[in-house]
C-alpha cells in the first residue's frame, strides 16, 4: 500500500520524464535528471524498475508474437552444423589434397628447369651513356646508349639466352654445351665463345660484327648465316649481306667511348648519332646527305657534336620546337646560309 | 516448488549442454529465446537486430559448452551475456555512426552487477495474462488480437468491423487497466515472481 501511495505521489513531471526515457525520447538533461533520482534512493530505483518492467511488457519495441522461435532455432542449427562441418571439411580437404600435392611436388622435382621459370633482369643504358656489366656466366657485355638487355639471374637451361634492344658488344665465355644466344626481334645470334657486336636499334637495320671466334645468325627460321672473324652482317627488312671489313674498330669502338666515322655519308653519321642521342634529323638538302666525313667523337655532348658538324661539314642545324610530351628533338639539317 | 523444479531443470539442461546434447540445447533455446530477444529490445529496438544478438548469445553457449563457467543461474547468465552483446553492438554503432558514447549512459536500466534475478519478459507476460481475465470483453478482444495474434490495428478494425480509431482506444484502455492493476499489486507480484 505504501508503494501505491508513493507511486501516486510521483510528480507529473517526473512521471513524464520516466515515460520519455523509457520511450527513448528523452534528451540528455532529462536522462541525467532521472539517473540522479534513481541513484538517490533504493526505493526510487525500485519504482523505476517497476515502471520499466510494465513498459517493457505493455509497450514492447515490437510484438513478441512476431518472434518465430522455431525459425530462429533452425537458423542456429544451420550455424551449429556449419561450425561442425568446418572441421570435417578441413580434414576432407587435407585428405583430398595429399595426392595432388604429391604429384605437384614430384613434378616440381623431376621436371627440367625452363628459362621462363627463372627471374629476368633488365639493364638499360640512357641516351648518351653506356654501361658495362658481367653476365651470370662471366661473359662481358657493353651496352650502348638507349639500349636494353634482358637476361636471367641464372643461366640454368641448355642455352644462355639474352634479349637485346639497341646495341651491345659481347665477349662471351667459352662453353660449347651451352650456346650463348642474343635474341633481337626474330634474329638469333648464336655464339659459343666469341667477341662480337650486335647493333639492333629499333627502326634501323640490324648488323652483327664478329671480332673473334665464330657466330651463327638465324633470321626468322628461313635464313641462316655463318660469320668468320672480321665479317659484318647487315640485315635489312628484305636483304641481308655480308661484308668483309678490316676496320672493325669503327664498329666496336663505341664500347671504349669513341664514335668513329671513316669516310661515311652524312646521313649514316646522323643516323648513328640519333641511335646514341635522343635526336632525330631531317635532312632538307639531299646533296648534303651524300657528303662524306671522317670524325671521332669521344663523349661530347649533343650540343657540342652538332656545333662541330655545323663547322666541319659545313651545315646548319635548327632544332624544332620541342613539345612537352616528346622525348626526342627533331633537328632540321640544311646547307649553311650563303656567306 | 516451481522454482525448485526450474532450477533442477536448468541444472539438468546445463549438464546435457556440457555433454554436447543437442536436445538440451534446443530446450534451453525454446525456453529463453523470446526472453533474450525482448531483453535486447530495450537496447536495440529493431527485431532483426535483437534476434541476431540473441542468436549469437545462444550460439556462443553451444560453442563454448566445454568451457562454460560454473553457471548457478542460467537465466541471469543468458541475460548478462545478452546485455554485454547489446552494449557491444551499441558501442560499435556509436563508432560507426560517430555518435558520442554518451548514448550508452542514456540507458539507466542496465543490470547491476548484483542483479540476481532479472524480470524476464515471459515472467511479466505471465502476469499480464493473469490480468487479462479482468479486462472488459471489447478491450480483451482487441488486446488479444493485437498481442497474441500479432494483428495490426487496421486488420483488427476490419476483423471486428470497427474503426482503427476505436481499436486504438480499446488497446489504450486495456493498457491503462493493466497498469492500474499491476501497479496496485506490484509488491505481491514481486513475491509471486520471486517464488517462481
Amino acid at each position: 500500500m505504501d508503494t501505491e501511495t508513493y507511486n501516486n505521489e510521483l510528480s507529473p513531471e517526473l512521471d513524464n520524464i520516466i515515460e520519455k526515457v523509457l520511450r527513448g525520447a528523452a534528451d540528455a538533461h532529462e536522462t541525467s535528471l532521472l539517473e540522479e533520482w534513481v541513484a538517490a534512493d533504493s526505493e526510487n530505483r525500485r519504482i523505476f524498475e517497476q515502471k520499466r518492467a510494465l513498459f517493457e511488457v505493455l509497450e514492447p519495441a515490437f510484438n513478441p508474437a512476431s518472434v518465430n522461435v522455431e525459425l530462429a532455432l533452425k537458423r542456429i542449427h544451420r550455424k551449429m552444423r556449419h561450425s561442425f562441418d568446418l572441421r570435417l571439411f578441413a580434414l576432407r580437404f587435407a585428405a583430398a589434397m595429399v595426392l595432388p600435392l604429391c604429384v605437384a611436388i614430384g613434378w616440381l622435382l623431376l621436371r627440367t628447369p625452363a628459362e621462363a621459370e627463372t627471374p629476368m633482369l633488365s639493364i638499360s643504358a640512357p641516351f648518351g651513356g653506356l654501361l658495362q656489366t658481367k653476365l651470370p656466366d662471366g661473359s662481358h657485355v657493353w651496352l650502348n646508349s638507349n639500349s636494353t638487355l634482358e637476361y636471367p639471374v641464372m643461366f640454368d637451361g641448355d642455352q644462355r639466352l639474352v634479349a637485346l634492344t639497341g646495341e651491345a658488344y659481347f665477349e662471351v665465355n667459352a662453353d660449347k654445351r651451352h650456346p650463348f644466344i642474343v635474341r633481337t626481334g626474330d634474329i638469333d645470334v648464336t655464339a659459343t665463345g666469341t667477341a662480337f657486336n650486335v647493333n639492333a636499334y629499333t627502326g634501323s637495320p640490324v648488323d652483327v660484327t664478329l671480332v673473334d671466334g665464330h657466330v651463327g645468325v638465324n633470321v626468322g627460321d628461313r635464313r641462316h648465316f655463318e660469320l668468320s672473324p672480321g665479317e659484318r652482317l647487315c640485315i635489312n627488312e628484305n636483304t641481308a649481306e655480308i661484308t668483309h671489313s678490316t676496320g672493325l674498330e669503327k664498329w666496336c669502338s663505341w664500347k671504349d667511348g669513341k664514335l668513329m666515322f671513316d669516310n661515311d655519308r652524312l646521313d649514316a653519321v646522323l643516323a648513328r648519332i640519333s641511335q646514341i642521342y635522343p635526336v632525330d634529323f631531317v635532312i632538307e638538302d639531299s646533296a648534303l646527305a651524300n657528303k662524306r666525313l671522317h670524325a671521332t667523337l669521344c663523349g661530347e655532348s649533343i650540343h657540342d657534336i652538332l656545333h662541330l658538324l655545323e663547322i666541319g661539314v659545313p651545315m646548319s642545324c635548327v632544332p624544332a620546337q620541342k613539345t612537352d610530351s616528346a622525348q626526342r628533338t627533331v633537328v632540321y639539317v640544311s646547307a649553311p646560309p650563303a656567306q | 516448488m516451481r522454482n525448485e523444479s526450474t532450477k533442477l531443470d536448468n541444472a539438468l539442461l546445463l549438464d546435457g549442454l556440457r555433454q554436447g546434447d543437442r536436445r538440451a540445447f534446443d530446450c534451453i533455446f525454446r525456453k529463453y529465446y523470446v526472453d533474450v530477444v525482448m531483453f535486447c529490445s530495450q537496447f536495440l529496438g529493431r527485431r532483426e537486430d535483437c534476434e541476431d544478438v540473441a542468436q549469437s548469445v545462444f550460439l556462443n553457449i553451444w560453442e563454448q559448452r566445454d568451457g562454460l563457467p560454473d553457471i548457478s543461474n542460467l537465466k541471469s547468465y543468458l541475460i548478462r551475456s545478452a546485455q554485454n552483446a547489446c552494449l557491444n553492438e551499441l558501442h560499435h554503432r556509436s563508432i560507426a555512426q560517430r555518435y558520442s558514447s554518451e548514448y550508452l549512459t542514456m540507458l539507466p536500466y542496465t543490470l547491476d552487477d548484483d542483479a540476481t534475478r532479472p524480470l524476464l519478459y515471459s515472467d511479466l507476460a505471465r502476469l499480464l495474462a493473469s490480468a487479462e481475465a479482468t479486462l472488459g470483453k471489447n478491450e480483451f478482444e482487441a488486446w488479444f488480437m493485437s498481442r497474441h495474434k500479432g494483428m495490426k490495428y487496421a486488420e483488427i478494425a476490419i476483423a471486428l468491423g470497427i474503426s482503427v480509431r476505436t481499436v486504438e482506444d480499446r488497446i489504450a484502455r486495456a493498457k491503462s487497466h493493466f497498469r492500474r492493476i499491476l501497479n496496485r499489486y506490484w509488491s505481491i507480484i514481486l513475491i509471486f515472481l520471486l517464488s517462481n
